[in-house]
């Protein structure tokens, strides 16, 4: 465990030190973070064309939450990273577990989409008049936090399916984080669709979490608040359990059809 | 014993995608090998001869077809778990480095993947950027390395888990000849520390210098093992005559295959021992003092052996 935490920590300083070097606070803040507010405030202000406060909330807080899901599964693009540098064959032949190495290489960007998120929050609501029930709202950003998880959970488990088709990489991105912006109650509730799709919404990430975040702002108890955050929980350790087992397969298929190449 | 190979065999479909249908394609067909523990071995073939294959069957990262590899005892497949700490790979060219990493935080990185401890790794990443002389631009990012100092960084990557058995696959490429020189240095050094070396290479003269003993490989077979001189005296078709600044002309003579001159010595192939000593008393009868029949180099032992296959694949 010791090892492998020590993996983890080396495989996302790595991972932070390359981030870095493609992004200073000044870019991050006025290219990526700012495009991400003004995502947000797109769909807001449609909000505000319907003529609706309601709507406006509803699509605010779903954008700002659903705006760090971009972030969090970018892991689906830099697993494929480490078959273009030629490192996937030195990372299955070392002794560390590779899955430990592919989830420590996208937590920089799972932060920098918790810290979009959380900023959007903190930013935009008093631009919209969106009400927010100040101070207990500061445990916003950790709700934003455990939905992120359970997003990156599921960006690891499209990663490891698209390890073996490296070409699909972007979009397989594209598809399943609109998934959860078109299917998880951010733009449209999740009672708007038949029964049968909401059920399938059930087992994807964010729903939940999103759900109990409009619910903890609209004041809900704290029983359906956390209901909400633990089904979100669970939902991101079952995309992690499949994560798991994707990788452990797509590697055991590349080591039995000989896809895994030195330094190609 | 430091590697044991036993009729192992690769085949693999040509073609991309979930399930390749193209025509299957033998990698290696029934290869077996031994490499005692300590020696430089050199796997020699031409492109497609199945030795890049073989290193990644031992490295684990391709299962074999049939047949069996082992790592100083140790099943590649069954204990692939016990095979990887002991081992080192390093390939040519310039990919397996992260580019916007610096040369000691690669090295940290991958000290992590072979679970040495924060202060080994440490210790260790400074010793090998020292020893390959990279400590000056050790914390420069990779991106700005020259490529021979990339491949010195894939020599230190390769090491840095203090590994009982390396693999060289063409580790040379890219390297000028300085740093070439430097490297088969190294391997003199690696094979003093008791470590086994498996070297695939292109390069006779370092195959020559640096290895025990030299295997050809040719269509996913052992075509011969033997010491690099030992594999010169099976060169049976050709024997060699040479002679120092020698001006006169042997090309009319029966017999003679080629004539070259390098740095004063006339080096003359024949086509067997009676052309030979031909040779030889022609050269004796027009004054040249200095003459000797000479063993063929690794290089012609290998076109001999493997002929023009080498352009065809």
């Amino acid at each position: 465990m010791r090892d492998q935490l020590r993996v983890l920590r080396h495989a996302t300083a790595a991972a932070w030190v390359q981030y870095s070097a493609y992004h200073t606070w000044r870019t991050w803040a006025f290219t990526w973070l700012s495009r991400l507010l003004i995502q947000a405030c797109f769909y807001a202000l449609i909000g505000r064309m319907l003529g609706s406060a309601d709507q406006v909330e509803f699509l605010l807080i779903g954008n700002v939450v659903a705006v760090m899901a971009i972030d969090a599964t970018v892991v689906v693009l830099l697993t494929v990273t480490e078959r273009h540098l030629g490192t996937l064959a030195l990372m299955v032949a070392a002794p560390a577990s590779h899955l430990v190495t592919y989830l420590g290489r996208g937590l920089p960007n799972l932060a920098s989409g918790i810290a979009a998120s959380t900023i959007a929050f903190l930013a935009l609501p008093p631009l919209f008049d969106v009400p927010v029930p100040w101070p207990q709202a500061l445990v916003v950003p950790l709700m934003i936090a455990v939905v992120g998880a359970s997003c990156y959970c599921y960006g690891a488990c499209v990663a490891s399916l698209v390890l073996g088709f490296p070409s699909a990489r972007w979009v397989a991105l594209n598809l399943s984080y609109l998934t959860l912006m078109t299917f998880c109650g951010v733009n449209v509730p999740i009672s708007f669709w038949p029964d049968w799709l909401g059920a399938l919404t059930s087992v994807l990430p964010m729903a939940h979490g999103l759900g109990a975040i409009r619910a903890f702002l609209d004041g809900g108890t704290w029983s359906a608040v956390l209901g909400g955050l633990g089904l979100e929980v669970c939902v991101g350790a079952a995309w992690f359990a499949v994560a798991a087992y994707g990788f452990r397969r797509m590697v055991a298929k590349g080591r039995a059809d000989g896809t895994i190449e030195f330094g190609v | 014993m430091g590697v044991r190979v036993s009729d192992l065999t690769r085949t693999y479909h040509r073609g991309k995608g979930w399930r390749p249908r193209g025509a299957e394609v033998t990698a290696l067909a029934g290869l077996s090998l031994e490499v005692p523990t300590g020696e430089v071995h050199g796997l020699l073939g031409p492109n497609g001869a199945g030795k890049t294959t073989l290193c990644k069957v031992l490295s684990t990262i391709l299962l074999p077809s049939s047949g069996s590899a082992a790592v100083l005892g140790h099943d590649v497949v069954a204990e692939a778990a016990l095979v990887r700490p002991l081992l080192g790979i390093v390939f040519g060219g310039e990919r397996g480095l992260y580019w916007k990493l610096s040369g000691r935080q690669n090295l940290r990185y991958w000290a992590a993947l072979y679970k040495l401890p924060d202060d080994v790794a440490r210790r260790r990443a400074d010793e090998l950027l020292e020893r390959l002389g990279l400590t000056a631009k050790a914390d420069d990012l990779v991106e700005t390395y020259s490529r021979g100092m990339k491949q010195r960084l894939h020599l230190a990557r390769g090491l840095i888990g203090d590994p009982k058995v390396v693999l060289f696959d063409e580790p040379t490429t890219g390297m000028d000849p300085v740093a070439a020189h430097d490297f088969r240095g190294l391997i003199g050094e690696l094979r003093d520390e008791g470590r086994t070396i498996l070297i695939t290479t292109h390069d006779m003269a370092e195959a020559e210098e640096v290895c025990d003993r030299v295997t050809l490989i040719d269509k996913g077979r052992v075509l011969a093992t033997e010491t690099p001189r030992g594999l010169a005296r099976m060169s049976a078709r050709h024997r060699w005559v040479e002679a120092d600044e020698a001006e006169v002309d042997v090309r009319h003579l029966p017999g003679v295959v080629e004539v070259a001159r390098r740095d004063g010595v006339l080096r003359v192939r024949t086509d067997g021992d009676a052309s030979a000593r031909a040779v030889l008393d022609f050269l004796l009868d027009n004054g040249v003092r200095s003459v000797r029949a000479a063993p063929p180099t690794l290089e012609e032992v290998y076109l001999e052996i493997i002929g023009s296959r080498g352009m065809g694949v």
